[in-house]
């Protein structure tokens, strides 16, 4: 046995190679032998120069003794945990003895797991990988002499993040908790909103080295089971990977077109968000190590939502909802449509303001699309500068930046003021785009259709948007046209689009639905994230809708 | 999942004929009404008939060969005569799509970029059109469903900008005396105006399988009653006389248009929606032709062959010397087809009906 273990461990000993030590894990199942110091060695060699082992030798029983040792990462396991639960009652001879007696030897395990150790789960394992694995996942590592089985004992108390407010997606109004790196934690998040055993959350591991842990998590009842499938298929594709650090790394490797500029995923880091899109019966993906959850599939309108749109009252909500509809035009073309008309199409101006326009660019060296880019340029620089820097100093820098650098640019004369203008309604338009991933594709779109508007004016901005519209028109996420319900046209979502519809009226089947779905459901999110979700549905959708209006 | 491909390309083929053949029967009543002196309801008559007429050939092919292409059903019914007319379909929509494009070519130059060589316009809208129309029909139905409220806002603002021009009784044949005057202005206006059928009728390609037919008899009803509001608007706006002086009346009618102080001038604006209409429709015409030439020579997507159609398309338009010139030869070519294609079509059912007899 002791020559298999070497055999085994030999090239994990000598590997530097990570190749060797990913081969050896995915191919060798090595079993656990009745000799404790084997067993110890061929940790000890499966972790050779970790110096987080914990190797924790001890004798349970003073009447029967038997050697045993604990083996653990240290900064993986919650001490308190393994002193109090674990080691105290393994080690208190009084208590094994009494209860055990003459049968000591005979069901060691079967006593601990059932009687003695006060762990939240205890799992019996015949080979030595699924012990080391579960080390690695935080778990402790018994193992006793003469015997060929061993426990992994729940003891899981990595260091992570407290839950805090969401930093990305602030609202006024509901809840202010946000997900954070430990996939439990998050999964926990999910569960206390949806107390339903139709919530599914299906795990498995990804990443050769770094054996990331991965949730499927939808409703079975509402999610669409092609989604789920194909979403498991394109998941088993990358399970050899080397590494998964954070959900991004998926995302590049699921998603339909990764050289695509649009997301095609949308991620969050509210638990509430999740919920509602749960509900809708699209299919989250929780990622261990990343505080933002993967949802999936996603159109293009749902990333300008928010879930204030459905905390607020109706009327404000729409209002809301429209403010953010103008923000992207404005994001995207205010500062192309300056260029043209500027350039091209002076007759659209009014003659007075025109003369002002003319009088303020007098002086100005730069046509006006070279000032919109150096304008523009700047701009992204000072995002990317603020985000880098401290809170403090990064504030600063925003200030430094728009009022400093750009008065001294007007009164240099290098731009005119008019364009600083545009440039900062453009930033504040940005602004207004409520997900972060959906910004980034509406300040790339910005330069093209300036060049656009330069050289073909407001000709060049139409073929511009014209480009991008027979793109995304094209663009599909998990089989689903990504610019519905725009195109193709759905009535009722895109109503629901345009109005934040009473809770009451929002009885349309959401894109994603599986069909028969048991639970009224509205066509944005949020839309059912407070009404009650039934168990395998007795009523009809009908007798819940009057229910509701009731 | 949703399938990219929801109606299959004989349905999605024979559709854009429809689409183009809806926008020529509104001429029957006026050929009729020449060739035959009848006037009034008997050409409204003959028009509706026409229309029925098509949808009812739209659901035999569509019932009699499922799941086939419309160029290789026909050569399924006869192989000679079936090749002879697809290959007819296909340079129909190749001239349609050289016209429309070259349409955009000439406003663009003329309005913007006198400059700027032709064959640069041309080179630039034809890599563009044939790459939208590589995206298929679908892909192009919902870029046209988006371009339906440019064209909705264009007609409202030209309609309610020029409401004080309006002058019912030039529209009104009984106080006309040169009523042969006013149908050639009608046709004209028709010309201009069925384009933008095509627009409202590609919506039923995104439609759902099943309600298919329902959606295309509701895009030809919307269709047929907007055009005919738009061509009595502008009777009524221009008179009979302008009207068919005006290359592009719906631009014309909008350059009349003043809104307030904030934007004096409101044509740059409106050309630029017209030119976006006028570029996914000549993306219609271009895949129509493409998908002809694909299921004569029995390929499927080759992008060689969709390229070289685009090719062809980008050479016609250089070789345009005169726009007016040209659009009497397709006028020409549009009454030729409307005769011709329905009694090839016919010949192709007689001698389909033969062979099964003699089998």
């Amino acid at each position: 046995m002791k020559k298999i273990q070497l055999e085994k461990a030999k090239p994990i000993t000598e590997a530097i190679v990570p190749a060797e030590i990913s081969a050896s894990q995915c191919a060798s199942q090595t079993p656990i032998t009745t000799c404790l110091e084997e067993n110890i060695t061929w940790v000890e060699q499966y972790f050779v120069r970790c110096s987080d082992l914990i190797v924790r030798r001890f004798c349970i029983g003073e009447a029967y003794p038997c050697a045993a040792v604990l083996l653990y990462l240290d900064g993986m396991t919650d001490s308190a945990v393994v002193h109090d639960n674990i080691l105290s009652p393994l080690m208190c001879p009084v208590c094994i003895d009494a209860a055990m007696g003459q049968k000591v030897s005979q069901d060691y395990f079967s006593f601990m797991k059932t009687q003695l150790l006060p762990a939240g789960e205890i799992t019996s394992v015949n080979v030595m990988e699924d012990g080391v694995q579960a080390m690695m996942n935080g778990d402790v590592f018994l193992l006793l002499d003469g015997s060929a089985t061993g426990l992994t004992i729940d003891a899981k108390g990595f260091p992570h993040r407290d839950m805090g407010e969401p930093r990305n997606e602030k609202t006024l109004r509901g809840p202010q908790e946000a997900f954070v790196e430990a996939m439990r934690v998050n999964t926990a998040m999910l569960r206390r909103r949806l107390h339903t055993s139709q919530l599914k959350l299906e795990q498995l591991t990804l990443g050769t080295y770094t054996q990331t842990q991965v949730s499927i998590v939808y409703l079975e009842h509402l999610a669409n089971d092609n989604i789920i499938a194909e979403l498991r298929r394109r998941l088993n594709n990358i399970k050899q990977v080397d590494s998964i650090l954070n959900a991004s790394c998926i995302e590049q490797y699921i998603e339909d077109r990764p050289f695509s500029i649009f997301p095609q995923v949308q991620y969050t880091e509210r638990p509430d968000k999740t919920a509602a899109a749960l509900l809708e019966g699209r299919v989250a993906l929780i990622v261990d190590g990343s505080p933002d959850v993967m949802l999936l599939p996603v159109l293009f309108t749902q990333l300008l939502q928010s879930p204030e749109d459905y905390y607020n009252r109706i009327i404000p909500g729409t209002f809301i909802r429209w403010i953010r509809y103008i923000g992207l035009f404005i994001a995207t073309t205010l500062p192309s449509l300056y260029v043209a008309v500027t350039s091209f199409h002076p007759e659209l101006i009014p003659l007075n303001l025109l003369l002002s326009i003319a009088a303020a660019r007098e002086g100005v060296p730069f046509p006006a699309v070279a000032e919109a880019l150096i304008m523009e340029l700047a701009f992204e620089l000072l995002r990317e500068a603020s985000i880098r820097m401290p809170g403090a100093i990064g504030n600063t820098i925003g200030i430094v930046g728009a009022l400093v650098i750009g008065d001294a640019a007007v009164s240099a004369r290098l731009v005119a003021p008019q364009m600083v203008i545009v440039v900062a309604i453009t930033a504040i338009g940005s602004f207004a785009i409520p997900s972060v991933e959906a910004s980034y594709p509406i300040r790339l779109i910005r330069f093209p259709l300036m060049i656009l508007a330069a050289t073909l004016g407001l000709y060049g901005v139409m073929l511009g948007w014209l480009v991008i519209l027979m793109y995304l028109v094209q663009l599909r996420t998990f089989g689903f046209p990504y610019l519905a319900p725009l195109a193709p046209l759905k009535n009722h979502e895109l109503m629901a689009l345009a109005v934040r519809m009473p809770r009451w009226c929002m009885m349309v089947e959401p894109l994603f639905h599986k069909r028969g779905g048991n639970v009224p459901s509205g066509c944005s999110f949020f839309h059912r994230a407070i009404q009650p979700l039934k168990q395998k549905g007795d009523e009809s959708r009908g007798q819940q809708q009057n229910n509701f209006k009731s | 999942m949703g399938s990219s491909k929801i109606i299959s390309n004989r349905e999605i083929f024979f559709l854009v004929l429809m689409i183009q053949q809806s926008g020529l029967f509104w001429l029957l009543p006026y050929f009729l009404v020449r060739g035959n002196g009848t006037a009034g309801l008997g050409a409204v008559l003959a028009g509706i008939l026409a229309a029925i007429c098509i949808i009812l050939i739209g659901r035999y092919w569509g019932r009699h060969m499922p799941n086939m292409g419309f160029v290789t059903a026909l050569r399924q019914r006869h192989a000679a005569i079936g090749t002879i007319t697809g290959l007819l379909f296909c340079l129909w929509y190749l001239l349609f799509a050289v016209l429309i494009l070259y349409s955009f070519v000439d406003a663009a130059q003329k309005q913007l970029l006198p400059d700027t060589p032709r064959i640069v316009l041309c080179a630039v809208i034809a890599l563009l059109t044939g790459w939208m129309s590589k995206g298929g029909l679908e892909a192009l139905a919902r870029l046209n469903m988006l371009c339906i409220g440019s064209i909705v806002l264009m007609m409202t603002v030209s309609i309610a900008g020029t409401a004080d021009l309006f002058h019912p009784e030039y529209a009104l044949p009984i106080q006309i005396q040169n009523t042969a005057q006013m149908q050639e202005a009608a046709v004209h206006s028709v010309f201009c105006y069925s384009s933008l059928l095509s627009v409202f009728m590609l919506y039923p390609a995104s439609a759902d399988k099943q309600t298919m037919h329902k959606w295309v008899l509701a895009a030809v009803g919307i269709g047929a009653l907007s055009l005919i509001v738009w061509t009595a608007y502008a009777l009524s706006v221009l008179g009979q006389y302008s009207l068919q002086a005006v290359l592009w009346i719906p631009i014309h009618l909008v350059r009349m248009v003043e809104i307030g102080a904030l934007i004096d001038q409101t044509e740059s604006l409106f050309m630029v929606l017209w030119m976006a209409i006028v570029m996914t429709i000549g993306s219609m015409f271009l895949w129509c032709a493409s998908e002809g030439v694909h299921q004569l020579v029995k390929k499927q997507a080759n992008p060689y062959l969709h390229w070289g159609i685009a090719l062809l398309v980008f050479l016609g338009m250089t070789a345009i010397e005169n726009t007016m010139i040209f659009l009497r030869v397709e006028a020409i070519l549009a009454k030729v087809m409307l005769f011709f294609l329905p009694v090839m079509l016919g010949l192709i059912a007689v001698l389909a009906m033969k062979r099964r007899e003699r089998e």
